[in-house]
């Protein structure tokens, strides 16, 4: 369980980052919403073995042992961040090709100056 | 009493900002309706005086303001306090008086003016009478923000730019350095009124904190009283009007590091370090600032240089004074205020009617002025300390305390003080004479008459005034001992004799034979001077500092953008790779020294112990997935593919009993494609086709693979050692037990996120509508070009913004 966890945050952080690393600012936004997605399993995996624990909501499950909450707020906070932030970078995506007619990260960093601004 | 000084202090306050709107239109005549206030104040203060007993501290607590800081309105009248505010307010009375002739119709905004320096005044009359440190240091604070305004009244030039930027800078960091030295002292006394402060025993607190505190006080009074090293803001902030140079750079802002020295005096002067800093710094702006001020030939900045000079004097003079007070202080305060007050309002009257600022230009001024040439040469003898004036007066006393020093020195060598004041006695005595001979007696140099036009008794009236104080108190010295007598300070002022008598003549001593010595010295080295008829291009700018500060202040944003530049910031390509590199070395490092904490021989065991077939196959369904992105051509299948690792994701919160989770990741994920989707959609096919590896050298490419290996590799680490570690104690465990009973709810999760944790919730929401305004602004901004625009109400750019508006905001 805990070796599967830690492996599959392992490959998608690898993931991710080869996509960061890429000169499309495509595939940079891809990587980044993937990241996103790693880290909160990192924090996921932190609840332990999840096997014989219930979810934490009392009323359901009340008397039975539960899964750690302080995980879940945590990833659900950074789920909802994560989302804001990739929006912008689309939103910043989009302007950047609208004003420079680009998304290659290289090919932009060479033009000092906006073709149509 | 309470009230009189409520009302000293804080009426100039609010008729700050009611002078701009009342006076608006109003022209110079403004002056009259700003009048009034400094002459309240100081009728107010001097018949506080009359009230007060002499040798007693009240403290008036008005009222309470931020209980929780500690921070409350207390008014402290002592000796102290009342002597700077008599001051404060009325030197204020003459500049206001003086600034009316000064600022003609020449001037414009008058208003504005007024009203800066009546904030200016309020701030100081508040600094004089704060009974609480924080109140103390707030006004402290707020005069300071005043005189920059003052000094960039005329910020259409550039000297005022500078000028004034630079007494901010200077003063705001000084006084940032205060703020932390009255933090310290406040904490380690428990309380921030001066009651307690002034009563506190240092001696109880460790030895080096207290220096530090010692020293970051003195940085405050050393900045504010433009001691070395920051001596170089005072001469760049003249270029302001001259009554502001008058009131502020002579007679009261910069006495504030003089204040303050004598204010924490108590705390302070039985501490080691006390003598040697304070003195040490003063007595060498003494000597640097007369020497300065010999050497330049601009008149505002001779004058600007001798009250640095004077200012480093009184500093230095509570640095020798005996910790049981200092002997006649206010004396010599009082006497350098009268005449430096004049003298800078008889340079302001010069420029005024010959619109010459250099004194190498000037000379004959006798014959046009001769009112002025007598006000000059009583000031300017008692600059130098000519009997009949109360220079004179107050050298003797002060050359008496330095002998005194010399014979039981603390701290630092006995003889400095005296020596250096000496020196500097005899430069500032030699320039006194240059002052007056080359203005008004040695023969008119061609281009003074050109733009010559008499100025009118009025503004002469101002000096004149501080002129007969000068010949008053130095003709009859014996007024000072009521004087002094009554403004008697505990902890500051040596016990007085009431019985003594302040004296012109002591008899041939030592004290008038010095004297007397240094004026025939003084007059070698004009006649010296003259010889080389003062051929030189005044001081040595790398000597003055004020590049050096300039350059400072140009050179932090120039840096920034070299060091950006060379960490190649502008090409995230080059340097996410180094940044992830980095990672991975140290971390991997740390992971490699520390091999044990993974137990890698029961990694498998481990492994087969807690297997779990539905984990697993999620795993590696989320797996191929992530390959997905890397290895599809298109855009759209890699959307597709990243989605379904989102998806996917929302099963894997499933099995970790996480159903929060799960809801949110499947309605956060549906709405990250139908951004993608709608966005992307918009780009054009050629820039979305061979997406897969743009332009990227293939050993850039394999390098890539190394890092992104490198860094999958170490956070596999990491996570596993973390979760290795099974005597954990979960947080959880505790909003598990208390989320019914705290938080009425039985989901534990989400009342962690609206109760227990509910401000991070906000800031959440915050960073939400943060990217949401971004995200705005980013379309609204757009311009689209003419081809755009023919494509139509949706074509590329058209999101968000309607052909139309876009007519509109063109």
């Amino acid at each position: 369980m805990f070796l599967v966890s830690s492996l599959l945050a392992g490959i998608l952080f690898g993931v991710s980052t080869y996509l960061i690393l890429q000169g499309s600012f495509v595939r940079i936004l891809f990587g980044f919403i993937l990241i996103a997605n790693a880290a909160n399993l990192v924090f996921l995996a932190m609840i332990g073995d999840p096997r014989g624990r219930a979810a934490p909501v009392l009323a359901a499950n009340e008397g039975l042992p539960m899964t750690d909450p302080l995980p879940q707020a945590l990833i659900l906070t950074a789920i909802v961040i994560g989302f804001a932030v990739s929006a912008y970078f689309l939103f910043l995506l989009y302007r950047i090709f609208l004003d420079w007619k680009t998304t290659d990260a290289v090919d932009l960093f060479k033009k000092s100056k906006p073709t149509d601004v | 009493m309470a009230l009189a000084l409520i009302i000293a202090v804080f009426l100039p306050l609010i008729a700050a900002f009611l002078i701009p709107l009342a006076g608006a239109g109003m022209g110079r005549r403004v002056q009259l309706l700003a009048m009034p206030f400094p002459l309240i104040s100081f009728g107010l203060i001097l018949w506080c005086a009359f009230q007060h007993e002499s040798g007693t501290q009240a403290f008036l607590e008005v009222a309470t303001w931020v209980p929780s800081l500690g921070l409350d309105l207390v008014f402290l009248v002592d000796g102290l306090s009342l002597f700077f505010g008599m001051v404060v307010s009325g030197v204020g009375v003459l500049i206001f008086w003086y600034a009316g002739a000064y600022l003609d119709d020449h001037y414009e905004e008058h208003n504005r003016f007024y009203a800066y320096l009546l904030l200016f005044m309020a701030a100081m009359l508040g600094t004089a009478f704060g009974g609480n440190l924080l109140l103390l240091f707030i006004f402290w604070e707020l005069t300071g923000i005043s005189s920059f305004l003052l000094i960039g009244f005329l910020h259409g030039t550039k000297e005022g730019q500078t000028g004034s930027r630079m007494a901010l800078l200077t003063t705001v960091f000084t006084g940032l350095v205060l703020l932390a030295g009255v933090a310290l002292l406040g904490m380690q006394v428990g309380s921030w009124h001066m009651r307690d402060i002034l009563a506190a025993d240092l001696s109880l607190v460790d030895g080096g904190l207290a220096a530090a505190i010692l020293i970051l006080f003195a940085v405050g009074a050393f900045g504010k009283s433009a001691q070395v090293p920051f001596h170089f803001w005072l001469p760049n902030a003249m270029s302001a009007p001259t009554p502001v140079s008058a009131y502020l750079h002579s007679a009261t802002m910069v006495k504030l590091g003089v204040f303050l020295t004598a204010r924490v005096f108590g705390v302070f002067s039985e501490m080691d370090l006390w003598a040697p800093l304070m003195a040490g710094v003063g007595f060498t702006t003494l000597l640097v600032g007369s020497i300065f001020a010999f050497f330049s030939h601009k008149l505002k900045a001779i004058l600007a240089y001798t009250t640095v000079a004077m200012l480093g004097l009184f500093i230095g003079f509570y640095g020798i004074a005996e910790s049981s007070g200092a002997r006649y202080d206010f004396m010599h305060i009082l006497n350098h205020t009268a005449y430096k007050g004049c003298l800078f309002m008889v340079v302001g009257i010069i420029d005024h009617a010959t619109h010459i600022k250099d004194i190498r230009h000037l000379g004959g001024l006798w014959r046009r002025m001769p009112l002025l040439g007598f006000i000059s040469v009583v000031a300017a003898a008692s600059m130098a300390g000519i009997p009949l004036t109360s220079g004179f007066v107050s050298k003797e006393y002060i050359l008496t305390e330095l002998y005194r020093f010399m014979e039981n020195p603390t701290g630092l060598p006995g003889w400095l003080p005296l020596v250096f004041s000496i020196i500097a006695f005899t430069f500032m005595a030699a320039l006194s004479i240059r002052f007056v001979w080359h203005i008004f007696f040695r023969p008119e140099p061609e281009g003074v008459a050109e733009h010559f036009h008499h100025p009118g008794l009025m503004i002469h009236l101002p000096p004149l005034v501080l002129v007969v104080l000068t010949l008053v108190l130095g003709i009859f010295p014996v007024l000072y001992g009521p004087l002094l007598l009554a403004l008697e300070t505990p902890g500051l002022t040596a016990a007085m004799d009431p019985a003594y008598v302040f004296k012109l003549w002591h008899g041939v001593n030592t004290e008038l034979i010095t004297s007397l010595s240094v004026l025939a010295s003084a007059i070698v080295l004009y006649f010296g001077a003259n010889a080389v008829n003062w051929r030189w291009e005044g001081i040595p700018r790398w000597l003055l500092l004020d590049l050096a500060f300039n350059k400072g202040v140009y050179a932090l944003p120039t840096g920034a953008k070299n060091l950006s530049r060379f960490l190649r910031a502008e090409a995230p390509l080059d340097y996410i790779p180094i940044i992830a590199a980095t990672i991975v070395f140290s971390l991997g490092g740390f992971f490699i020294l520390h091999a044990e904490v993974f137990a890698f021989d029961q990694m498998i065991p481990f492994f087969l112990e807690s297997f779990y077939k539905q984990h697993l196959f999620i795993a590696l369904l989320i797996t191929f997935a992530s390959f997905g992105i890397i290895f599809a051509r298109r855009w759209t299948s890699q959307v597709i593919f990243l989605s379904t690792v989102g998806f996917l994701i929302t099963v894997y919160f499933v099995i970790y009993q996480a159903p929060d989770l799960a809801l949110t990741q499947i309605l956060i994920e549906a709405a990250t494609l139908i951004l993608i989707l709608l966005l992307l959609d918009r780009f054009p096919k050629s820039i979305m086709r061979g997406e897969r590896s743009l332009r990227i050298s293939r050993i850039r490419q394999s390098m890539n693979t190394v890092v992104a290996i490198g860094v999958g590799s170490v956070v596999f680490l990491f996570t596993y050692a973390v979760l290795l570690r099974k005597e954990m104690d979960y947080i959880g465990q505790y909003f598990l037990e208390n989320t019914v009973e705290l938080a009425k709810g039985t989901n534990a999760v989400n009342t962690v996120l609206v109760d227990f944790r509910g401000f991070d919730t906000l800031l959440e929401i915050a960073v939400l509508l943060i990217a949401i305004l971004g995200s705005i602004g980013l379309l609204m901004r757009y311009r689209r070009s003419s081809e755009e625009m023919e494509e139509g109400e949706f074509g590329a750019g058209g999101f968000g913004i309607h052909a139309n508006d876009n007519e509109t905001t063109k």
